[in-house]
């Protein structure tokens, strides 16, 4: 039985807000004081960029997403309100961008925001996301590798990722999208179906895999470059077995469902949106995972394009966001994606754990890869927590348009991974968002 | 390569090697670079480091594509040449460059995503593995429900074989679902489960003397007639089973019902009526139905409401009843659905069938179901299980008041679960066949793993491959707990095998890495190709006996199976599939209905898809002509979808044959709303999108896309831009003269159907009024310029067009889209020869669909690897 990576303190258990969790007393709560602090990464995007008045506008703080003033005496505009009572805990960041994307034609972000990589023509030079890259090292103690989620699920395709998570080979990660499933395969009861399952699973996957080398030794070249896919994802199901079989032994926690609405789809974004945002809390609360995406929209047209429709609005998000003149409706929208996000980060930080709140171990990055309508540069960006990790809040940091996102990607791995030199296309590190 | 790029049609077919790209570099790259850009960008001046003249020309084998894409980009937005340089190019310079540049590397990407012209090892599509599956086990589920999302290739084909990724959560999740499929089959319980059994008389809810307390604990007040307060809920006293005494008894519920003339049911009226005066429910019609199933709540409907139901297995349906026709001869419409509650008035429901009812005369109606199928459990626990029943009649614009109506007479209702007809099911005697070896557990496990593995792999087995299974079943059999435990996980194996997920047609011997050469597929390959083609499913018994005969390949044999294949109900696979992604019919979920324009059922959006479908299979079925894609004189209806055309008189239950004519407005694929709406902003028109749709899907000649940064289309906003023509507003988005080239081959295509609104209603003149009053204004101009000068005046006058002098052209592109999809994969330059014989073929036949797909069948790509 491993004890190591359950560490919950019943303290845990008794602050968590709005989900109920009832954990029994575990002897493994007990090594709270002891344990090295556990660093987890949350990785969050929304699509189509912001609202931009012009600083004279006179509803420039009223419609705008950057704040005005840099440092700590920047002013935060109406937007987000919300996350303003973390302040001390809150980064703004504007100028960066990912350099070999600045040329796009939009709509791509996703596809880039956390690989930083060149897809501007061709698509094989996609690589490594940082979520992934701090993976390999952050979850080897926890039940799932990461948690990768994006409303449309899936991985759509090249150009409209429908996920923010590539592998080491630059291969699109499966998006979760369904709620009750990402419960299930979380917190659900292990029912007897399911232990025996995992009992022969061992067996069914070596015997899958070894049937598949065979199929491979005959086929042709194109072929077997197709099959390596298949091979792989084997293998990934080979590794998740050996995790479950370590972990079985160790019950799931207790999450009591009723408190969450499972059922929400797309249609009904603010229902939607809270109960995806109370998953990832719980993921990483229960340490059922320290890395996690979650991709709120996809940039082409779809279901979360009426994502407006949850503050009454008839536009769709893709419409709003070529708004050149009156930003009033847009801004009211960014605001309620702020405020999803600005609540599941409040959440985070209601969670007491034993070295701080669960947002001090949790940094949290947040952003767009295009700032005002089909511009690919100045990323809106909001950082927060990993206070325990080294960061450092309560400012509104500026950087000139050609540095590049990927120097903040060197900082994160450095202070949650380990010695990084380079990430992309990084060409240094963003130092200032430390203490 | 001898090929010339005179005609624009023949250069978009063919790929062409990258020495052809060379020589346009000669002839038409390298003039432009020289005259126009060198002189800053070459040997003595190298702006923003870029050398032109270095560049290297081959785009397919050399470095520099990107750069060459950066280059067509900035002189298609007009940066380059800056507007300071004394050397101006002329327009038509600046064209041929464009066009040059743009087809360079489109030849370039097609070469980058080569197969050699091979068809290469796939993953079954989401819906081929639900398919696959289904008819393996015999079971009809939603099996493919939770698998992650499938995206599609750049011409929206879903089976080509580059965009069918597998990751390690598309295996859990084939391993979860195998098992839970086997098991369910074959753990089932010895004996029979007790069928949970309801039955309803509905008129109880107007016993004079309430006949229960209502749940909302209010007393009723005395009532003076059988009238029936709304929203009530009653105790059922009728005879019903419960299993358990503490599990709450079913209710029923009745909105909007009156007492029948007879006094032994309940009449049901569709929809609410014309008037309001005399509509006895007026005053209970203020709420609509917020619970996001696009029905409003002034419907009338019955409820029964059941507790603990067993909800996954078959269900049994009962219903007696009878029609009472309204005026003009119109006839209720019988619509049940199963759902359940998740919150007080928060519920999911499915429907289960939608009938038209003609039968004046009490008549039992029978359906089956899969509780598995539909959302019938609550996910809320202590929250009910529901059916639900009501008239799907729509008035349209009719103005029939209440007692015009049409309407169900419902006499009961019954609802058996747990409804088997044979125990052990089929499905389990199908995998556990009674054998003379039962006795024997490895010799029996040996006959039961072998034979499904035959099926799960579409191809005989070697011993080699079931022993290894035997192995397996032999190495798990001491662990699990019974011999049928060990067998589900051993064929839970079989199905996670790359031999059942994959389609492969591996080499017949060792490979030999120079073969280049094509090979025969063999005649269960050939099978599944077939099988996958038309059916979107596994090979039937036939095409498994014909290929383990060895005769599938013989092409009398093919037709013949072909013929049979189309015959066959599974072949509503090929045109639901293939209509869907051809004619991107997802597009119309994509897209949300802009309630400031209009009122609009989101049900209907499936009207929108299915039309299109039937239309397809129609073509098919009836082996008519192709050219019905463009133009015909029949529509594939139903009551609801004439009622949003207009077109009035449409009678009949579901989708139908109706012989239209030209005051219609429709014939063809591209007046259908799929197209219309699918292409549309869900408020206004968007001729832009309606035009590359027209020639992306109806022409294969799909315009380059646009370059980065180009706005969207303008939507007006407010009064004073609603008057804004479509032409002006058009004018506005191609400011740039390149952007105007282009849109000058898109635009004419989309613009001539500016008579069909967003949701594809027909409009004339200066006003739309079938949109909401303050965006009614409209300016309706449908006529237009082709590039090429032809004069088009409206729809009919494009639809002509394309009849005559673009059929070759349109002929083609329904020969290379089906061609496409029953290979899974892109079209090569080595499938050219293919084609070309096909189309003539075709047209010698009058352009009969079938023939097109016999003669695909009969082509060398279909037929080898």
């Amino acid at each position: 039985m491993n004890h190591k990576s359950w560490h919950l303190s019943r303290r845990t258990v008794l602050k968590s807000a709005g989900v109920s969790l009832a954990l029994p007393w575990l002897e493994c709560m007990a090594a709270d004081k002891k344990a090295a602090p556990k660093k987890r990464f949350f990785a969050g995007y929304f699509a189509y960029g912001v609202p931009m008045p012009a600083d004279d506008d006179p509803d420039r703080m009223d419609h705008g997403w950057f704040p005005v003033g840099e440092g700590r005496d920047y002013q935060a505009p109406v937007m987000h309100e919300s996350i303003m009572p973390l302040r001390e805990k809150v980064t703004f960041l504007s100028g960066l961008s990912h350099p070999s994307m600045r040329g796009t034609s939009a709509h791509k972000g996703a596809d880039y925001f956390l690989t930083g990589a060149n897809i501007l023509k061709t698509y094989d030079k996609q690589s490594i996301s940082i979520d992934q890259y701090l993976a390999q090292s952050l979850s080897k103690d926890t039940r799932f590798r990461s948690l990768v989620m994006s409303s449309f699920g899936g991985v759509n395709r090249p150009y409209r990722s429908s996920t923010l998570s590539f592998d080491r080979s630059g291969r699109p990660i499966p998006a979760q999208n369904n709620p009750a499933e990402i419960f299930r395969r979380m917190f659900g009861e292990v029912t007897d179906s399911e232990k025996n399952a995992l009992a022969s699973r061992g067996s069914i996957i070596d015997e899958v895999l070894s049937e598949a080398k065979d199929l491979n030794r005959r086929l042709g070249t194109t072929d077997k470059a197709k099959m390596d896919e298949f091979l792989t994802s084997v293998r990934e199901v080979e590794r998740m077995t050996e995790r479950s079989v370590k972990w079985q032994s160790t019950p799931k926690p207790k999450v009591d469902p009723a408190e969450l609405d499972l059922a929400a789809n797309p249609t009904s974004p603010r229902e939607y949106l809270t109960v995806m945002y109370d998953l990832l809390a719980l993921a990483l609360q229960t340490d059922t995972t320290r890395v996690a995406t979650f991709q709120t929209a996809c940039e082409e047209a779809g279901v979360t394009d009426r994502f407006p429709s949850a503050i009454g609005l008839a536009n769709s998000s893709h419409s709003l966001s070529h708004e050149k003149k009156n930003y009033e409706k847009v801004a009211s929208y960014i605001t309620f994606l702020n405020e999803m996000h600005a609540n599941f980060v409040t959440k985070l930080d209601s969670i007491q754990e034993a070295d701080g709140t669960l947002l001090d171990n949790t940094l949290c990055f947040y952003g767009c890869a295009t700032s005002k309508t089909h511009q690919a540069t100045n990323y809106p960006i909001i950082l927060s927590g990993g206070k325990n990790m080294g960061f450092q809040h309560g400012a509104h940091l500026q950087y000139g348009d050609n540095v590049p996102l990927s120097n903040l990607f060197v900082t994160i791995a450095n202070q949650l991974s380990g010695p990084t030199e380079k990430f992309s296309d990084s060409t240094a590190d963003i130092t200032e968002v430390l203490t | 390569m001898t090929n010339s790029f005179g005609s624009s049609i023949l250069a978009f077919l063919v790929l062409l090697p990258a020495v052809a790209s060379a020589d346009n570099y000669e002839t038409e790259i390298r003039p432009f670079l020289t005259k126009y850009c060198v002189s800053c960008h070459g040997p003595s001046k190298q702006k923003a480091d870029l050398r032109l003249d270095k560049l290297d020309p081959d785009m397919v084998n050399g470095s520099d594509a990107d750069m060459w894409q950066e280059v067509l980009d900035l002189i298609n937005v007009g940066e380059m040449p800056p507007k300071v340089a004394k050397a101006q190019p002329k327009r038509s310079e600046r064209q041929v460059i464009v066009d040059a540049l743009t087809l360079s590397l489109r030849q370039a990407m097609e070469a980058k995503r080569s197969t050699g012209g091979r068809n290469v090892i796939r993953r079954l599509t989401a819906y081929e593995y639900n398919n696959t599956l289904r008819d393996l086990l015999h079971l009809d589920l939603q099996y493919a429900a939770d698998l992650p999302p499938e995206g599609s290739a750049k011409e929206g084909f879903k089976n080509n074989a580059s965009v069918l990724g597998t990751s390690g959560l598309h295996i859990e999740y084939f391993e979860r679902i195998a098992r839970s499929a086997l098991e369910r089959i074959i753990l089932a319980p010895t004996e029979q489960p007790t069928p949970y059994f309801v039955r309803v008389e509905p008129e109880l809810a107007f016993k004079p003397e309430p006949v229960a307390v209502p749940a909302d604990g209010k007393r009723q007040k005395k009532q003076r007639k059988p009238k029936q307060r709304s929203g009530t809920e009653y105790d059922i006293k009728g005879a019903h089973f419960v299993p358990d005494k503490n599990v709450r008894g079913p209710l029923f519920r009745l909105d909007h019902g009156e007492p029948s003339a007879e006094g032994n049911g309940i009449l049901l009226a569709g929809n609410r009526p014309g008037d309001k005066v005399g509509d006895p429910f007026a005053a209970d019609r203020k709420i609509g139905g917020a619970q996001g199933d696009g029905r409003s709540g002034y419907q009338p409907e019955f409820r029964v409401e059941i507790y603990e139901v067993p909800h996954d297995v078959p269900v049994l349906v009962r219903v007696k009843l009878s029609a009472v026709p309204g005026k003009d001869e119109t006839w209720p419409r019988l619509s049940f659905e199963l759902g359940s509650f998740r919150g007080a008035n928060v519920s999911d429901q499915k429907e289960a069938a939608n009938i038209e009812i003609r039968s004046t005369e009490p008549e039992v109606y029978e359906f089956v179901v899969h509780g598995a199928n539909f959302p019938f459990q609550s996910n809320k626990p202590g929250r009910p299980s529901y059916f639900r029943i009501f008239n799907d009649y729509r008035r349209g614009t009719s103005q029939l008041t209440y007692d015009e109506l049409p309407k169900l007479n419902i006499d009961w209702v019954e609802i058996r679960s747990n409804h088997y007809e044979a125990w052990p099911s089929p499905q389990k005697q199908a995998i556990l066949f009674a054998s003379t070896n039962q006795d024997d557990e490895l010799i029996y496990a040996r006959e039961v793993i072998g034979r499904f593995m035959t099926r799960a792999y579409r191809r005989p087995v070697s011993k080699s491959e079931v022993d290894r299974k035997l192995t397996l079943f032999q190495k798990l059999r001491d662990q699990e707990a019974s011999f049928e435990a060990t067998i589900i996980s051993t064929l839970t194996a079989v199905l996670c095998s790359s031999n059942f997920l994959l389609i492969s047609e591996p080499e017949e011997t060792t490979v030999d890495e120079d073969a280049a050469d094509r090979r025969r597929l063999n005649d269960h390959e050939l099978a599944s190709r077939l099988s996958y083609f038309l059916w979107s499913s596994m090979p039937d018994a036939t095409l498994f006996e014909l290929a383990s005969k060895e005769q599938l390949h013989q092409p009398e044999v093919l037709l013949s199976q072909v013929k049979r294949m189309i015959a066959d109900p599974k072949s509503a696979g090929f045109s639901r599939n293939f209509a869907s992604q051809w004619l991107d019919l997802a597009g119309i979920r994509r897209l949300a209905v802009n309630p400031e324009y209009f009122d609009f059922k989101e049900k209907d959006k499936e009207l929108f898809e299915e039309e299109s479908i039937q239309f397809v299979h129609e073509v098919l079925k009836s082996n008519l002509s192709i050219t019905n894609f463009i133009d015909s004189d029949f529509a594939m209806l139903n009551p609801a979808l004439s009622a949003h055309y207009r077109i009035p008189s449409i009678s009949g239950g579901s989708f139908q044959k109706h012989t239209i004519d030209k005051s219609h407005h429709r014939g063809g694929l591209m007046t259908q709303a799929s197209m219309l709406f699918g292409n549309s902003t869900g408020s206004e028109t968007h001729p832009i999108k309606r035009g590359v749709w027209v020639l992306e899907r109806m022409l294969d000649d799909p315009p380059a896309p646009p370059p980065p940064n180009v706005p969207d289309l303008p939507e007006p906003e407010g009064n004073d831009l609603a008057t804004l023509s479509l032409k002006e507003r058009l004018i506005e988005h191609a400011q740039v003269e390149s952007c105007r080239d282009c849109h000058a081959k898109i635009d004419p295509w989309g613009v001539p159907f500016e008579n069909y609104n967003a949701l594809g209603q027909w409009r004339e003149g200066t006003r739309d009024p079938l949109v909401h009053r303050e965006h009614q204004a409209v300016n309706i101009d449908a006529s237009t310029q082709l590039k090429n000068g032809k004069k088009i005046h409206d729809v009919n006058d494009l639809k002509n067009y394309i009849l005559t002098e673009k059929k070759p052209q349109f002929r083609t592109a329904v020969v290379r889209k089906v061609m496409a999809y029953s290979l899974g994969r892109y079209l090569e330059f080595s499938d050219r020869s293919a084609i070309d014989s096909i189309c003539e073929t075709v047209k010698r036949e009058n352009d009969s669909f079938q023939t097109l797909i016999e003669q695909i069948v009969l082509s060398e790509p279909f037929l080898t690897k």
